[in-house]
């Protein structure tokens, strides 16, 4: 979408792509060509700040994820070491065996 | 002994901060949002006393209580987004994303009642010792 200026007139025009090639498209010219790129920004800034909140709150997911992973892995590492020093031991990563002797 | 105490030393409470982040992050940040706040906040405390059974957990198994809870807090949140985003006409991108999210919520819950079920059964016993005229239960050894 573009506003393009034609022997002093506003023009406001669309690139779309039919048959493998960009054209142009004639949307409207004068008032109505000013009013239709005027609404034209706003509405791409809308899109770009939703963009932006979105992409906002996945990161923050992401990191709650990460933390807790890390959570996760850290209260299993200590009940790993808990039994260990309880004197289990873990029979091929599955099992745990009270150890003989 | 010095290896009940090492594990009894590192084996602590989720912090105040990351269950409120959590929280937080469920309800949203914003003012009118005390009551949603408190309820989910209830609900988590709900859960790790049903896990907990009624007994006093050592603090191997609380620290595992506590994750637990807050994993199969997370799974709810991700399972919401997905039912959420089903009403809200998100691309296919975001759904599969939502999704693997959901899934990976699923593992990590399982894995940590899991382990949680091995310390129980296994009996991981529990040692009184007094540290500074307080009593501290510790995970060790029979």
């Amino acid at each position: 979408m573009a506003l393009v200026y034609r022997n002093g007139r506003p023009r406001f025009q669309r690139s779309v792509r039919r048959g493998g090639r960009v054209t142009t498209e004639y949307v409207g010219s004068g008032d109505f060509a000013i009013l239709k790129a005027l609404l034209d920004a706003e509405d791409r800034e809308e899109r770009a700040e939703q963009r932006e909140q979105e992409r906002a709150e996945r990161d923050r997911l992401d990191d709650l994820e990460h933390e807790l992973d890390g959570l996760a892995e850290q209260a299993r590492a200590l009940a790993h070491e808990a039994l260990t020093t309880a004197g289990y031991h873990q029979h091929h990563r599955g099992e745990w065996r009270k150890r003989r002797g | 002994m010095a290896k009940e105490l090492e594990l009894w030393t590192r084996a602590r409470r989720i912090d105040a901060a990351v269950v409120k982040a959590f929280v937080d992050f469920a309800a949203g940040d914003g003012a009118g949002k005390e009551a949603l706040r408190a309820d989910l906040r209830a609900d988590l405390h709900d859960f790790a006393v049903g896990l907990a059974g009624g007994s006093e957990p050592g603090p191997v198994e609380r620290e595992l209580i506590e994750t637990a809870s807050l994993c199969w807090f997370w799974l709810r949140l991700a399972e919401f987004q997905v039912s959420a985003g089903d009403h809200q006409g998100v691309t296919l991108h975001q759904s599969e994303h939502a999704e693997k999210r959901v899934e990976r919520a699923h593992r990590r819950l399982l894995a940590t009642l899991r382990t949680l079920a091995q310390v129980r059964k296994l009996g991981v016993p529990t040692i009184q010792v007094n540290v500074a005229n307080q009593q501290v239960n510790l995970a060790g050894t029979s």
